[in-house]
């Protein structure tokens, strides 16, 4: 029997565990129901910009007082548009400053950004190249480039905090 | 609750090529069929590193988030549980560093522990069979390393180590001695209750 096989008894064992864990600690089913639908975020025509750089600011300084503020510097892109952040928190919320790079003109001019995280989403106009968003909560969180009311682009789900 | 039985012909890889490919093209039937299969895996990593229940939803559903944003790349569908269990322990990590707790569990650390009396009890309140309450019990007794390995072992399949190795960040070697290490030990003290588990079994 290689190890990785279960003995009868133990797989038994863990099957009544399993059982006991489906009563006393169950998935909750709004968790499932909330899976289901986070596919309503899943935009397949919305081009998706990709994290080319990551970088975390004071490196070798470690979050683990919470009331410590931090931040990151983000890089992403998608062809001739890129966005670039700076994502800074303390205590439970953050601050994302973005300059919008677009070589094709076509994207950022005159467009709006949105921030999605789990709990909201707030648009703001497109300042130039620049945009702000404060009091961001932390956790994941998304960028939305619009443009006459149709997503363009948005980056992949990254960290605040 | 299905059984490990029954889960290890769920994770077919066949069913879940035609189901990513779906999902990524659109098919909401297909994206919520993953749900649905993945979501005990996706708990029982957040519950293994003793998250909250609000902090462990938030482990799944953003494991959901990157997820979608990974859809279209997933070049292996067959790997999509093991991808799901890192990413879901990689957001547990990342969340108790928001949290400012660090997870430090070390490889000899096997030994029993004190099992919260409040907490304990309500779970036996829960529980019609006074032998799933020892059983429980017993459980809770284990130290955090072993709950953890056969927490996400009660809803793998019995073969994937990968995907228990990516949950708990163990490696493949290490499962197979320390699982059966935590059971010998929950044997040891399943025992002393005076209550039997094996086949057929009850109070002795």
């Amino acid at each position: 029997m290689s190890t990785h096989d279960l003995h009868p008894d133990d797989l038994e064992l863990l099957e009544r565990l399993g059982a006991i864990v489906g009563v006393v600690d169950p998935v909750p089913p709004d968790v499932v129901q909330l899976g289901r639908a986070a596919f309503a975020l899943h935009h397949a025509d919305t081009a998706l910009m990709t994290l080319v750089s990551d970088a975390m600011a004071g490196a070798g300084l470690r979050a683990t007082d919470s009331a410590r503020g931090t931040s990151r510097l983000l890089v992403f892109e998608h062809g001739p548009v890129s966005i670039e952040m700076d994502v800074t928190w303390r205590g439970d919320l953050g601050r994302i400053l973005g300059v919008v790079a677009d070589a094709s003109g076509s994207v950022a001019q005159g467009g709006h950004v949105i921030l999605e995280t789990g709990s909201v989403t707030r648009t703001v106009d497109l300042e130039g190249e620049r945009f702000t968003f404060d009091r961001v909560p932390l956790g994941l969180a998304r960028i939305v480039l619009e443009q006459a009311g149709e997503r363009v682009m948005t980056t992949t789900w990254f960290d605040v905090g | 609750m299905s059984t490990l039985r029954e889960r290890r012909d769920m994770h077919e890889p066949s069913g879940l090529t035609e189901l990513v490919t779906a999902a990524a093209h659109g098919d909401a039937a297909a994206w919520n069929a993953i749900v649905e299969r993945f979501s005990s895996l996706l708990w029982s990593v957040g519950r293994a590193h003793r998250l909250s229940m609000d902090d462990a939803a938030d482990v799944v559903q953003n494991t959901w988030l990157r997820l979608l944003d990974n859809l279209d790349r997933i070049e292996q569908p067959e790997a999509l549980p093991g991808w799901l269990a890192t990413t879901a322990r990689h957001e547990c990590l990342s969340l108790l560093r928001r949290r400012g707790r660090d997870v430090l569990v070390r490889d000899d650390d096997l030994g029993p522990m004190l099992v919260d009396v409040e907490s304990a009890a309500l779970d036996a309140s829960l529980l019609e069979e006074e032998r799933d309450v020892q059983l429980w019990s017993c459980f809770r007794r284990l130290s955090e390393r072993c709950q953890r390995l056969l927490r996400v072992l009660m809803v793998c399949d019995r073969p994937n180590y990968a995907e228990v190795s990516a949950s708990l960040g163990m490696p493949v070697g290490s499962i197979g001695p320390t699982r059966m290490r935590c059971l010998s030990t929950l044997r040891s003290l399943v025992s002393d209750t005076g209550y039997a588990f094996e086949s057929g079994g009850g109070r002795p």
